[in-house]
């Protein structure tokens, strides 16, 4: 058992992937990296792993620094995407493998492979081989292999992303209480942003280079440092509106580049914002634009509806107002025709405001 | 423009030691211009049906009508069926232009007209800008445009899409579940989408074909699916997060019906409209299931309401899912993610009695 460290790493190919990342991951801590597909994520896991060899920068087991020890020795077990089952050995097999590898004996195995296939309920397959099993059992049958090695670090590589809704729900249930992993430093990685939010004590969101934030699942989604962050986690998309702050008589208004859109910048911010002159980059999640009927208290924004769709638990609407196309999370039991005019309810107060030369969130 | 029709349609593949019969007795028409999305599990029979449409397969037997009219013997050409997959299978070497304008320099079309044609195109799909691109130097996004592109510019009397954003990523999709129905509605093709993905056929289709194993499960419109599913497994595969089913009793409960969750204390009142179909079944036990969406966490006006004890609560942003137990039974809820409850907190759900759906525990068949 041993948190895990890694120091000013760097890593490329034929462009740096990972520049000079520093990230400690505690004890029992369930760390989750997201970013988008080619960003490097499976790189840095690889590194910790092993399996790459570093640039420069360190990498630190408890204490130990494993950055000169071959993979075999480090004491880490990573799942891949593809689950890298032995395809010749059973489902009881491909779990004992690393013990058998350590030479333990037969009846410390058997039991260990017992607790572990109990614990993601696939006792009933164990004497199955991988391609008479479904995907998501091939998937606990590799996650098994790497519990019951009983390693200092978890490294998963987007272990459900494959799976359907059903089973990735299942699995998620899982990992919140496995036991096995709340004791040791386990690093997950996933491009599925709902995934990192509900599973990770704290997530590490990877753009160009390395972690752009990281942050507890309310820190990264409420509070994005900077706008790659904010639109890299949500879906729909941020909205994201170029506009300009003035300030008018103690009333410090935004409005959009095209200037048919405009609102009175909200309580939370007026203050930090009150001498920032000029150009911003508003983002407003769609769910802090909301259609209302007649009156609200708040502002409102009158549009006119560009389409509809309505997807599984949401709907997403398009809406057009002052020259500006806004996205707006509805119910999926709501039905819209284009051209019809609807009022936004807007949530001024939750909007965000970044720098529009570099991105960064103006809050800080 | 065409009707499709499948009548009895059957299809058999023979194996070496068994026959396997992917498509059973499968009825139902698709309607000129309409948007049908058939959506299964891997392995229900969805793409034997859509190959058969399109003249890859042979059918078995039973009837496939374009217009009313046979065509079970015409091979895909005559069809006239113009389909884009799930890989975008463009010519690697060929530039934009020349991958839509191909299929019409085939039926040789003059370079004036296929000019026309691939400009008219280009711009109904927004594309263009890339014209002059090859495949490679293009996104996914983009290369899925330029296939459904050449599939439209041949005009089709039907036109086919098998899993055509199965490898988008999330924010790529919903752009082009939008691109999609809107390049529906403006050329108005009969159209049929190939699909495992619930929330793709739901977003996009006037009516939806749900199979498994290789039977038509239920045909009908999202609300039809969503409200009145025809039976346990439309309910169970049309939602996320998926549909909590329960094993209960119907006891009688001071003069009125009320369904027991078998080793719990929960309890769930069904509607008016249903306790009539519930007082005729022989059997007390049913199956009860209930949306995650449709437990609110926040009180309803005319509400019933059940309570039990937070096991876990998963923030995802813009919602969060909270999972609860009681006596042994967990199931889950949506919730708004401005909630902060603690593990082992009670909680009270809300439930509209209307959003009970009841079905038979043994032919799972949908009771009301």
């Amino acid at each position: 058992m041993a948190r895990l460290e890694l120091d000013q790493v760097c890593k490329g190919f034929d462009r740096p992937i990972l520049d000079r990342l520093s990230l400690t991951v505690e004890e029992g801590e369930f760390f989750v990296i997201v970013g988008p597909s080619g960003i490097g994520k499976t790189t840095l896991l690889r590194c910790i792993a092993g399996l790459e060899v570093l640039d420069a920068g360190r990498i630190i087991f408890g204490n130990k620094d494993v950055t000169r020890v071959p993979p075999y020795r480090r004491n880490a077990a990573m799942t891949f995407e593809s689950y890298a089952l032995y395809p010749h050995m059973t489902v009881f097999e491909n779990i004992a493998s690393p013990l058998r590898a350590r030479k333990v004996d037969r009846a410390t195995i058997e039991k260990s492979v017992m607790d572990v296939a109990r614990l993601l309920r696939i006792e009933q397959l164990l004497d199955r081989r991988p391609h008479e099993v479904s995907g998501g059992q091939k998937q606990r049958t590799a996650l098994g292999r790497t519990l019951v090695a009983k390693p200092d670090v978890f490294l998963l590589d987007e272990p459900i992303s494959h799976l359907d809704a059903k089973i990735r729900h299942e699995l998620r249930r899982q990992f919140h209480t496995l036991q096995e992993l709340r004791r040791v430093a386990t690093v997950y990685v996933t491009h599925d942003y709902a995934e990192a939010l509900s599973l990770g004590d704290r997530i590490g969101v990877m753009g160009d280079g390395g972690l752009v934030q990281v942050g507890s699942a309310r820190d990264v989604f409420e509070r994005p440092s900077t706008v790659f962050v904010a639109r890299h986690l949500g879906q729909p998309t941020i909205n994201e509106i170029p506009c300009r702050l003035s300030n008018a008589g103690g009333q410090l208004t935004a409005q959009s580049a095209a200037g048919g859109f405009s609102f009175a910048v909200g309580g939370p911010q007026r203050a930090l914002l009150e001498n920032t002159q000029g150009d911003v980059l508003i983002g407003i999640r769609p769910q802090h634009l909301r259609v209302v009927n007649g009156s609200s208290t708040g502002q409102v924004a009158e549009a006119l509806v560009e389409a509809f769709e309505a997807l599984g638990a949401t709907g997403v609407l398009i809406a057009e107002t002052g020259g500006v196309a806004l996205t707006v999370l509805t119910s999926p039991e709501d039905d819209f025709e284009p051209g019809q005019p609807v009022r936004l309810a807007l949530d001024v107060d939750q909007f965000l405001y970044f720098d529009p030369a570099h991105g960064r969130n103006l809050q800080g | 423009m065409a009707q499709v029709t499948l009548t009895d349609v059957n299809k058999i593949y023979p194996a070496r030691d068994r026959v396997v019969h992917a498509v059973k007795d499968l009825n139902m028409t698709v309607e000129d211009g309409e948007f049908v999305a058939v959506l299964g599990p891997s392995g229900c029979g969805k793409t034997s049906t859509l190959r058969m449409i399109v003249g890859l397969e042979s059918i078995t037997s039973g009837t496939i009508s374009f217009d009313g009219k046979p065509v079970n013997d015409l091979t895909p050409e005559r069809r006239n069926v113009a389909m884009a997959f799930e890989t975008y299978a463009l010519y690697p070497n060929f530039t934009v232009a020349e991958n839509l304008g191909f299929p019409l320099e085939v039926r040789g079309l003059a370079k004036a007209e296929r000019d026309r044609e691939v400009m008219r195109i280009a711009k109904l799909l927004r594309i263009e800008s890339i014209l002059e691109q090859k495949p490679a130097q293009l996104s996914g996004g983009q290369q899925q445009r330029v296939s459904l592109g050449r599939a439209l510019i041949r005009e089709p009397t039907v036109f086919i899409l098998d899993e055509v954003m199965s490898h988008l990523d999330a924010h790529l999709k919903l752009q082009m579940l939008f691109e999609l129905k809107r390049i529906h509605r403006s050329v108005g093709k009969t159209t049929i989408y190939v699909t495992h993905d619930q929330v793709e056929a739901l977003a996009l289709a006037d009516r939806v074909a749900v199979m498994s194993n290789s039977l038509l499960q239920q045909y009908g419109t999202r609300n039809d699916l969503y409200h009145r599913p025809a039976n346990r497994f439309v309910a169970d595969f049309i939602g996320e997060p998926p549909t909590n089913f329960f094993a209960a009793e119907i006891i009688e409960e001071a003069g009125s019906l009320a369904l027991k969750v078998n080793g719990s204390g929960l309890a769930f009142r069904p509607d008016e409209a249903r306790i009539a179909a519930l007082r005729h079944q022989d059997s007390r036990q049913v199956t009860i299931g209930i949306r995650p969406q449709n437990l609110s966490l926040m009180p309803l006006m005319g509400a019933a309401s059940v309570t039990a004890r937070l096991i876990l609560n998963e923030y995802l942003g813009e919602q969060s899912i909270v999972t609860l137990e009681a006596g042994g039974t967990s199931f889950r809820a949506l919730a708004s993610p401005d909630i902060r409850l603690s593990t082992g907190a009670p909680v009270s759900l809300y439930y509209r009695t209307g959003d009970v759906m009841v079905f038979d525990p043994k032919s799972e068949a949908f009771i009301g």
